[in-house]
């Protein structure tokens, strides 16, 4: 056994009181890759944000190399050579590529000036590693994603890193660039650096990882070597349970066709996308980060503009309209974003659920029925079993995720749609919340609503869908009923086209 | 993203914006020079480089704050109430010490600048701790500053000349001393934009602040130093254009914040942060205001006409300025 | 909650009757009517801008529209063919209140249209405004400061004869745009916006359509202040706004409506209002100098906003 070179005691963690992360132990060896798994939300990415020092544990300590390290900003664990390569692109894109790669640390001549010069010709070096030929004047705002990714990693490198977290690389990558990706930690591996890998692809976790770490809802379920497990073990520690526990189920009939897009277009993401949805059904939507997804369901609502192709809905022509015109005729969505899109997070419950309702309750005249909408929210808020004291004064952003989310669902089922679109419902709710939102969709199912249900997470999809289209690139892979549902078939589909293009 | 088919468009907007501005300018010098023969003189340009060069500072000062994504509408009160407190200052020096030298109006910058530094520290403070609104915060400042000016003159005529300031009588070849403090300011302030750690953190954090925080850039302390130079900046431009004037009217520097906002986004410098330079952008931004003012005169318009003009400069810059935003509406 | 939406009341209140004990000539009649006189334009002007604030912008043209209305309505009044005619009084008052809506649907189109931030999409038109104000004053007015001999019909509204009149005309307007801001569909959708525009948008809120109605209440509002103002005053004056604005966004954020959107309203605004016109009321008959008013205004904002801010993070924080 070699040394370790991370270890973390106790670890917790709260975000607006809901405990995220419940007392962490876990252990690094020095020159590994470690790998770290868990479904959505199990608090992967906030046990690598306290690594990292952006956000600082409430209890718990971490010793790097058995000293004691407390980081109170990302400068500090940088000074403690780990690097985090962040999920989400942190690049300037009013700076060019080598400012990007240097601006934590900026080469300074003898008038405190920055030296373009050697900057620049630093930046060429480091991104011959990656193979990529770009010019590092250019600003990055002129540069594709997969490029930005790959200079986001660079930046990582740059201070010389013991230890390096990755969390969720490869999601906008291609297949070349996730290729160069893991010779590159490959490569870092043989100089003994450390390697903390977070990913929902399993296949890559298996083929990277000496040790792979599982999380779920924020306590570490177990550390082991990666040769002494699979993939099904893996996935059964990773929920905990057995699948056909999880999901409810109703009887219900599908009927007729309602919503039928044919080869839609929207912005870089969406490329020649169609699905057809009938009433009473609840069809997944699976694809891996990147694939458009959520960009299609976006399309389908109205909030992006369609660029070509067609949307028929109960037979109509229903292509270029605006979100207001969605939802008069019927179409609800549930955003990815809840705190950003879905609910106004510093206003009292009240207002958040009758948000959509308004004008219905307003009828003609504008004039809101304040004693119906009262009743509607009062009703909302007893169908959903949403934990809330006061409507009125208590505030959205002051309840748990899973109670937020029952809001958001609230707030669009109170106006009785015929088509329920959701993009990822359950992320970031607890275990018992999502039991209920299963329950909830199927629930509007049972009414003959039709459902569209977009998740990451494909255990969800196949408990709960009666079909799962499966996207990739932008593009419609594949189909299946619910009967033939397999997981590595639906991988397979998602991954056809080489993840993100 | 539309990258591919924003790429074609986003490029006309950025030649438009880019040359739109000196098209504009080109015209304007076109329609003055033939309405008037001395509009286009050697004196006449030195003239309108002079009338520029206090606003300039304010200009430097600006430039932090809007890369920021900011704004600072009490730039004109505070070259107000730090030339006031300056005159003051330097008065009573010159009343224990007899008329002095050069030694005086040095004393008079160093208060303006302390003063400008003081009132920008404020508004920083305000606007970076508690997360006030830029532009009520310093909309209210701006009233604070007049009434405070207004006390310590008691609204009165206060002379500036007869403390011995007067660094814009000092020639240097056809310009004044002024000029030459300006222009050397522009340099370093240019300079502390484009080439240190600080300007280009800034320019980071203008972009994206959430980014620039996780990264540990400070972004705090950062802009509130950007509120301190925009202050310094604009009390020193008051002291020098004070030097200038001779004599503080209530109504000295008022709506110079008109001239100097302008100014930045006309130069190239974005209202919505982390876009733009001093040189040359901002340089051609004021010197172009002013000449459209002295045009103005020179014309014998009206002189509301100039205040009409001004509000079309600013809302043709800012529109152009706006065409590529993609945040809220505000 | 009670006590923390209506503090400005209370603080007003405590105000009003320490003016009433301490301060030489304040419990007279003739000054509870001057206040009460000086309070109606400024509410009809603040509520407008209220709305405006409510997004999280502001609206600096409104001065510059009391002022331009100002000097055409006096010239319309007195000087035109129209003067003395029977329509003259209903044909101006039109015209005016034209003139604030065409500001703000110029301000509402650049916001909402052409993605300008409003501060400074206002301040242009706030500058070509009093610019127009001035020039017009100079060619209309002979180069006279003012135009007086405004009709009596006219000036009433501004509470000659009648001073419960302007009175009146403030307190139907609160009440209007009060009960939309509260009621009606429209009025909530604005707090939605002012919170996050996105999450409205989202939720089927016609963002950029509410954006740009802002704006027009808020000309609308101003145009019809600006008779008021021009009414009291009994004649025409190409400045009249010029120095008003700190008294307008004054009496908004004072009231407690937060500058950065989402929250507060007309109702705080009536507060800010009767706070703010009080202040001025008892600081002038104490006899303190103009520019020390000036200088305790802005203070008073930006103690405000600070307190507003403070309050909003107790809130949020409050129950966890």
């Amino acid at each position: 056994m070699s040394t370790d070179i991370l270890t973390l005691k106790g670890i917790r963690k709260s975000f607006f009181g809901t405990e995220v992360l419940h007392g962490i132990d876990v252990s690094i060896r020095k020159g590994t890759v470690h790998g770290l798994v868990g479904e959505n939300g199990a608090g992967k990415s906030t046990l690598m944000n306290v690594l990292g020092g952006v956000f600082r544990p409430d209890e718990g300590e971490m010793l790097v190399d058995g000293k004691p390290y407390a980081p109170q900003s990302p400068k500090d664990a940088q000074k403690a050579h780990i690097a985090f390569v962040h999920q989400e692109l942190n690049l300037f894109s009013n700076l060019t590529v080598a400012e990007n790669l240097f601006i934590e640390d900026l080469p300074l001549g003898a008038f405190q000036q920055v030296k373009y010069k050697q900057m620049e010709q630093e930046t060429v070096r480091y991104l011959k590693d990656f193979q990529i030929d770009v010019n590092p004047k250019t600003k990055v705002e002129n540069l594709s994603m997969g490029v930005r990714q790959s200079i986001e990693i660079a930046k990582a490198l740059i201070i010389n890193a013991d230890v390096v977290i990755f969390d969720e690389p490869t999601t906008s990558l291609t297949k070349v660039e996730k290729d160069q990706l893991f010779r590159i930690i490959a490569d870092l591996k043989a100089r003994n650096v450390t390697i903390i890998y977070i990913s929902h692809i399993l296949e890559d976790v298996f083929e990277l990882c000496d040790d792979i770490s599982v999380l779920r809802d924020g306590s570490l379920i177990t550390t082991m070597p990666a040769g002494e497990t699979n993939r099904d073990a893996l996935i059964s520690l990773m929920v905990g349970r057995k699948l056909e526990n999880v999901y409810p189920t109703v009887e219900k009939t599908i009927g007729e066709e309602i919503l039928c897009c044919k080869h839609i277009a929207s912005g870089s993401l969406v490329k020649d996308a169609g699905l057809t949805l009938h009433r009473g059904e609840i069809l997944g939507v699976f694809g891996l980060m990147g694939s458009g997804r959520t960009e299609l369901m976006r399309a389908l609502f109205g909030l992006d503009k369609i660029s070509g192709g067609e949307i028929i809905y109960k037979g109509k022509n229903f292509t270029h309209h605006t979100p207001k015109q969605a939802i008069e005729a019927g179409i609800a969505f549930v955003t990815e974003d809840r705190r950003d899109e879905g609910l106004l997070m510093p206003k009292p419950v009240e207002e958040n659920l009758l948000l959509v309702h308004l004008p219905a309750l307003a009828g003609k005249t504008g004039v809101v029925d304040q004693r119906k909408g009262e009743e509607m929210a009062d009703a909302s808020i007893k169908a959903l079993h949403t934990k809330v004291q006061n409507k009125k004064t208590q505030l959205v952003c002051n309840l748990s995720g899973g109670n937020q989310q029952k809001v958001v669902l609230g707030k669009w089922i109170m106006h009785e749609p015929e088509v329920l679109i959701l993009d990822e419902p359950t992320r970031g709710v607890d275990v018992g919340a999502k039991y209920e939102i299963y329950t909830i969709i199927q629930e509007r199912a049972k009414e003959q609503s039709s459902v569209l249900v977009v998740s990451s997470e494909m255990e969800e999809l196949m408990g709960i869908c009666d079909r799962i289209v499966v996207m990739s690139a932008g593009r419609m892979a594949g189909e299946i009923e619910c009967s033939e549902f397999e997981q590595n078939s639906i991988m397979e589909m998602a991954l056809a086209g080489g993840g993100k293009a | 993203m539309n990258e591919k088919a924003g790429k074609g468009l986003q490029l006309s907007w950025n030649h438009l914006y880019e040359y739109g501005v000196f098209v504009i300018f080109l015209l304007m010098i076109i329609v003055f020079a033939f309405s008037n023969p001395h509009f286009f003189t050697v004196k006449n340009a030195i003239l309108i480089v002079e009338q520029s060069s206090p606003l300039m500072l304010g200009v430097c000062g600006m430039a932090f704050v809007l890369m920021l994504g900011g704004i600072d509408i009490s730039a004109g009160a505070n070259m107000y109430l730090s030339a006031v407190t300056s005159a003051l200052v330097m008065q009573k020096f010159a009343e224990s010490n007899g008329p002095g030298g050069s030694a005086v109006y040095l004393i008079g910058i160093f208060t303006a600048l302390l003063v400008g530094a003081a009132i920008g520290l404020v508004n920083g403070c305000f606007i970076v701790k508690f997360k006030m609104v830029p532009f009520i915060m310093t909309l209210a400042m701006t009233s604070v500053l007049t009434g405070i000016g207004l006390i310590l003159t008691k609204a009165e005529l206060l002379p500036v000349r007869a403390s011995g300031f007067q660094p814009s009588s000092i020639r240097v070849g056809p310009v004044s001393m002024v000029v030459v403090i300006v222009l050397l300011f522009t340099v370093v302030f240019h300079y502390l934009l484009k080439y240190t750690v600080y300007g280009r953190q800034l320019m980071a954090q203008g972009n994206n602040e959430e980014a620039a925080r996780k990264l540990g850039i400070r972004t705090k302390r950062n802009a509130i130093i950007a509120y301190v130079i925009c202050g310094a900046m604009a009390g020193f431009g008051g002291v020098l254009s004070a030097g200038q004037v001779g004599a503080l009217s209530s109504n000295f520097a008022k709506g110079n914040e008109f001239d100097i906002i302008p100014a930045a986004v006309l130069g190239g410098i974005s209202l919505f942060g982390g876009k733009g330079s001093i040189l040359p952008g901002a340089v051609i931004g004021i010197v172009l205001v002013n000449t459209i003012t002295n045009g103005l005169t020179m014309m014998a318009a009206n002189p509301y006409v100039y205040t009409i003009v001004r509000g079309v400069i600013i809302f043709i810059a800012v529109m152009l300025d706006s065409m590529n935003y993609k945040g809220e509406l505000r | 909650m009670f006590l923390q939406d209506n503090i400005m009341l209370f603080v007003f209140l405590v105000f009003f009757i320490c003016g009433m004990l301490f301060v030489d000539k304040f419990a007279s009649a003739y000054n509870i009517k001057n206040y009460l006189k000086n309070c109606a334009p400024l509410l009809v002007v603040s509520t407008g801008l209220t709305y405006v604030v409510l997004n999280g912008g502001i609206d600096f043209s409104t001065t510059s529209i009391i002022s331009l209305g100002s000097v055409l309505g006096a010239h319309l009044l007195v000087e035109s063919p129209l003067a003395g005619t029977p329509l003259a009084v209903p044909l101006t008052i039109l015209i005016i209140v034209g003139i604030g809506l065409a500001f703000g649907v110029v301000n509402g189109l650049a916001v909402s249209r052409l993605k300008m931030p409003s501060f400074v999409a206002t301040l242009s038109t706030q500058l070509i405004g009093a610019g127009l104000a001035v020039w017009f004053g100079s060619i209309l007015f002979e180069g006279a400061v003012s135009l007086g001999g405004l009709p009596e019909a006219f000036r009433a509204i501004g509470g000659r004869g009648m001073f419960w009149l302007p009175i009146l005309i403030a307190t139907v307007i609160f009440v209007i745009f009060n009960w939309m801001l509260c009621k009606t569909v429209f009025g909530k959708q604005i707090y939605a916006i002012g919170v996050n525009p996105r999450t409205a948008e989202v939720s089927g809120v016609p963002v950029k359509k509410n954006i740009f109605l802002l704006f027009v209440i808020s000309g609308g509002l101003a145009g019809v202040a600006s008779i008021i103002y021009t009414a009291k005053n009994g004649a025409g004056v190409p400045t009249m706004g010029d120095a008003m604005f700190i008294d307008i966004v004054g009496s908004v954020v004072i009231g407690g409506t937060d500058p950065a959107g989402g929250f507060g309203g007309v109702k705080n605004t009536l507060y800010g209002v009767l706070f703010l016109t009080l202040v001025s009321n008892i600081l002038n008959l104490m006899g303190i100098e103009w520019f020390y008013v000036d200088l305790i205004k802005g203070a008073l904002v930006i103690a405000a906003a600070v307190l507003n801010l403070i309050f909003k993070n107790l809130g949020a924080r409050g129950r966890a």
